[in-house]
This record gives structure tokens, C-alpha cells and sequence, in this order.
């Protein structure tokens, strides 16, 4: 599994849904790591982003999050489901669906 | 570079030769092909042992479900569900499975298993999948739309791979490495017995040596269990004992009850399963002797006997067989009052009334697509016990049927050499299968 210093629970999380669901090797999963450089496909990733959303009960903004876009990291994708966290639990800051 | 074949013998590899293999396969009795493997995933189990107990006994995994949609009265309804986690398989593409692909999968490895079937033992080139299904990604396609009408979730945008007719064929060539073929079949109840004897011919006329065939369905799903609800063929659940809602042939019988599962086989040519060690089937070698496929053409739901009597004569005659050689009649039996009356005529007509009938759906209800793979499953164990299944539920038969029904218990069938399975399906098409096993036991 990665570092302890990388052990958030949305990380882990992630983390151990690109093991157990999509074979990647916990030596390649790192926060820095592009999701381009998984070794997914195109709709291997996609599917990962919906099995993410599953995890967390949650749906992330497509405009804010393409996992096909080249440099989104997966601290960028553990930033974006922190930030829809707060929006579902402050509503009033949410953005609009 | 085409690999190297595991056997070294003769090998037909030009067009010209396929062509000719073919055409002399049409005017006479062909060679049998082998059957090396079995795997399957069904409600009455998924190992041969609580199979054979099942069928034996005539013991039915048939149970009562309530179907609840909301906006419409509960259904009750008979359902014959397999015990399979379908997370318990993981496809090659790294895609989600639909319930009935992950089936496929499973019972496919196993027939693998029993074949001793592994990378390096054959010829990619030489080796196809044949696969039948009759809604395929039924399951998968039910939950998505569920998700997006009812709550407004977007796509998978993998909908489209997991629920195409040709999903679990597509993951089955990725998993065994096929490039000879990879052909899905989807004739409504007879498209795995199409697939499994499609096949057949492949290897008889030469174009390849070995297939991983069979079919599947998985479809205990509220849109699909509401649609065949509304055709009125499904059977009532009888209060205290649901397991007796489907009874083939009974002159109280009153529709099926819908199963799922998925049935697979290996098949060789005879060269090539004899020039290589392949496991347990080596000590009773069970074999297809014949297939045929026809349609009635007539009416999109209404069996027509005719259309039935020339598709099993045509299977005896792809044999070499006459019909007082088939020991046994593994009937479509699907217990409505039209599809029984047909078949009970057809057998009739063909065998007398001497050979003996079972309807095993009685236990595993109907399985549609993967109806004729699991039910040729049960044919090969009928082989391979010497042993005829009693068709469950059968206490009183049709008056107007003169056939032999095996009933209450199994009967003992020691000479036992042919079986016929048949499949009819909606849509005109039916399909006959012809095992048999090797004499000298």
C-alpha cells in the first residue's frame, strides 16, 4: 500500500479501489501520480471516477474532473472529493448540479 | 506468425480443404466431436456432485419471489435463482460484468479446468468461443436505465460493452486468448444449443480443433421478470410449495418459472483430444453425435410440431443414428399448455412411445438463452451416470400425451449410448443435440 504519509482516508480509499478493482500495483499509486499513468485505458478510468463516486455517495463535477485530461493527479481527484464532501455537508456552498 | 499447434498431425489448413471437409460432412453421417470439459453455474448447483443430486432426485430450486414496482400491484412470482456472487469473477477488460458475463465466465474456467485446457495446449488460432445468450446483458442494461430515469444518474460509459449481445463472448476470447472465433448466438431458447452445435461444425469441417462453447442468462431483473409476467407464461408459485410451480408435461401444468445460470462445454476433434492428455473425460469419453437446426417459420410464438419432427430427424440423420438407437429424450418441457401439447406430438411422432422423456427445467427453471447449454449439461451427466433424470412435479401426466415420462424416481439405464436434448425456441427456431458416450464402459 502507499506511505503512511500519503494515508488520508479519501487516498487509502482510492487507493484500494485501484487495487482491488483495477489490478493496479500499490507501488505505482502515489498522490503525485497522473491517473493518465495508471496504466488504465480510457474507459477503465472513467469507470474508476464512477467507482469512486459510488464509494463516497457522491458525484463529482464533470467540468471540474475528466479523468482523460493529461496532469490530474490523484491528489487532485482526493481534493475534489473533499471539496464536494464539504459542499454536501454545507449545502449553501454548493454549486449548482 | 501463426504459433506452433500443439498436435503435429495433419492439419487441414487450406480453404479448399475446409470446403471439401464441409460438403462431405453434409451428405453423410460426420465424425462426433469430442466433449473434454463441463462447467456450469445453475440453481441447482455448480459442482457435479450437488448437480447430480439435484437432478437425480428431482429436487427443484424453484422458489417464490415478490416482484414489487412502485406504482404497480406485488407479482408473485416462480424464480429458480442461482447462489453466485458475480464479484467473485473479474474480467479480463478490467470492465464491470454484467451477473450473467460474470456466469459465463465461471462456468467457462471450470470446463477449462476439467479439459485441462491452459495456454500452450492449443493453437490460439485453432481455438473458438461459441456462445449463446437471448437477452445477454439484460441485467445490466435494467439497473443503468433504472439509474438514469429513476435517479437521474448519467451513463456508464461502459453500458454498451457490458450489455452487448456478444459481452461474454468477447470476455471469454479475452480470457482464453481464442483468435479461431468468437461468435455470440442469441435465437431466444435455443441459442446456446445453436452455439454448441454451430460449433460442432467448425471443428467437423476443419476450421478449427477446439471450442469453449455453451450460453448463458441472467435476467431475475424487475423489467425483464415484468415483461415475461405480462406474455402470461410464468407459472404461479403454489402457496407452501413453490418448489412444484412448474410441472412439464402434467395435465395441471401452468408455465415456467424463470431461472438463470450458465452452462459451458469443451469440444475437440477427435485428433486433437487424443493427442493430448486432457483430464477426467479421458475415462469415460462423452461425445456430440449430431445437431440440427431448422425453423418453423409459422407463428412467432406458436410451436409447430412439423417444424420440430424435421429438426429431430435431421439431427438423427447428422448422427447416422435411427431414432430406436436414443435411449433418452431431454425434452424443451417448458410446461405451458401450447409448447408441451407441441413437443408431446413431435416426440410422438419421431421416437413411438418407447423412449423415455424427462423435462428437467421442473428443477432449474427456465433458462432461456442458457437453457439448451445447461440442458445438455444434463444430458452428458444422464451419460455419464447411466442414469435417467425423473422429471420433478410430474404426478399426473396429460392424458392426451402417450409418452414414456420418466417420473418420481430416476430410472437406471446402464446401456445407456444416445441422448437427445432439444431446444424450441420463440421466433420458429429449433435445435436438436445429439451426446452420446463411448461403448465398452
Amino acid at each position: 500500500m502507499p506511505s503512511a504519509s500519503f494515508s488520508t482516508p479519501v487516498f487509502n480509499s482510492i487507493a484500494a479501489i485501484l487495487v482491488n478493482s483495477f489490478d493496479v500495483a500499490p507501488a505505482s499509486i502515489a498522490p503525485g501520480v497522473p491517473l493518465s499513468e495508471l496504466g488504465l485505458d480510457s474507459l477503465s478510468l472513467m469507470e474508476f471516477v464512477f467507482a469512486v463516486e459510488d464509494a463516497f455517495h457522491l458525484r463529482l463535477p464533470e467540468d471540474k474532473l475528466d479523468p482523460r485530461e493529461a496532469g490530474i493527479t490523484l491528489q487532485r481527484l482526493c481534493d475534489a472529493i473533499e471539496a464536494q464532501i464539504r459542499c454536501d455537508v454545507e449545502p449553501s456552498m454548493a454549486a449548482p448540479a | 506468425m501463426r504459433r506452433r499447434a500443439f498436435y503435429g498431425g495433419a492439419r487441414v489448413s487450406s480453404g479448399a480443404a475446409h470446403s471439401l471437409l464441409a460438403a462431405s460432412s453434409r451428405q453423410a453421417a460426420a465424425a462426433p466431436v469430442r466433449v473434454t470439459g463441463l462447467g456450469f453455474v445453475t440453481p441447482i448447483g455448480h459442482t457435479a456432485a450437488t448437480f447430480d443430486d439435484a437432478l437425480f432426485n428431482g429436487r427443484s430450486a424453484v422458489r417464490a419471489r415478490t416482484l414489487g414496482i412502485r406504482g404497480f400491484d406485488p407479482i408473485e412470482l416462480a424464480v429458480a435463482p442461482c447462489d453466485f456472487d458475480p464479484a467473485s469473477e473479474r474480467s479480463s477488460s478490467r470492465l464491470p460484468l454484467d451477473r450473467g458475463t460474470a456466469m459465463a465466465l465461471s462456468a467457462a474456467r471450470d470446463a477449462a479446468a476439467e479439459a485441462g485446457l491452459h495456454a500452450g495446449s492449443v493453437d490460439p488460432e485453432r481455438l473458438g468461443i461459441f456462445w449463446g445468450s437471448g437477452l445477454a446483458g439484460a441485467g445490466a442494461f435494467d439497473d443503468t436505465t433504472r439509474a438514469l430515469y429513476g435517479e437521474q444518474r448519467r451513463m456508464r460509459p461502459t453500458t454498451v460493452l457490458t450489455v452487448m449481445p456478444n459481452a461474454a463472448v468477447a470476455e471469454l476470447a479475452l480470457q482464453f486468448g481464442a483468435q479461431g472465433a468468437a461468435i455470440a448466438y442469441a435465437c431466444a431458447c435455443a441459442s446456446s444449443a445453436v452455439a454448441i452445435g454451430e460449433a460442432m461444425r467448425a471443428i467437423r469441417g476443419g476450421w478449427i480443433d477446439v471450442a469453449v462453447v455453451g450460453g448463458h442468462e441472467a435476467m431475475l431483473t424487475p423489467g425483464v421478470m415484468a415483461s415475461w409476467h405480462a406474455m402470461r407464461v410464468t407459472a404461479p408459485p403454489p402457496l407452501g410449495a413453490p418448489d412444484s410451480a412448474c410441472r412439464p408435461f402434467s395435465g395441471d401444468r401452468a408455465g415456467f418459472a424463470l431461472g438463470e445460470g450458465a452452462g459451458a462445454l469443451v469440444l475437440e476433434s477427435e485428433a486433437h483430444a487424443n493427442a493430448r492428455a486432457h483430464g477426467a473425460s479421458e475415462a469415460m469419453p462423452l461425445f456430440l453425435a449430431g445437431y440440427a437446426t431448422n425453423c418453423d417459420a409459422t407463428h412467432i410464438t406458436n410451436p409447430d410440431p412439423a417444424g420440430q419432427v424435421r429438426a429431430m430427424r435431421a439431427a438423427l440423420r447428422d448422427a447416422g443414428l435411427e431414432a430406436a438407437q436414443i435411449g433418452h429424450v431431454n425434452a424443451h418441457g417448458t410446461a405451458t399448455t401450447t409448447g408441451d401439447a407441441a413437443e408431446a406430438a413431435s416426440i410422438r411422432e419421431v421416437f413411438g412411445n418407447a423412449v423415455p422423456v424427462s423435462a428437467t427445467k421442473a428443477i432449474h427453471g427456465h433458462v432461456l438463452g442458457g437453457g439448451g447449454a445447461i440442458e445438455m449439461v444434463a444430458a452428458l451427466r444422464t451419460l455419464a451416470r447411466g442414469m435417467l433424470p425423473p422429471t420433478a412435479n410430474l404426478r399426473m401426466p396429460d392424458a392426451a400425451f402417450d409418452l414414456d415420462f420418466v417420473r418420481g424416481n430416476a430410472r437406471e439405464a446402464a446401456n445407456l449410448r444416445y441422448v437427445v436434448s432439444n431446444s424450441f425456441a420463440f421466433g420458429g427456431t429449433n435445435a436438436v443435440l445429439i451426446a452420446g458416450r463411448a461403448a465398452g464402459r
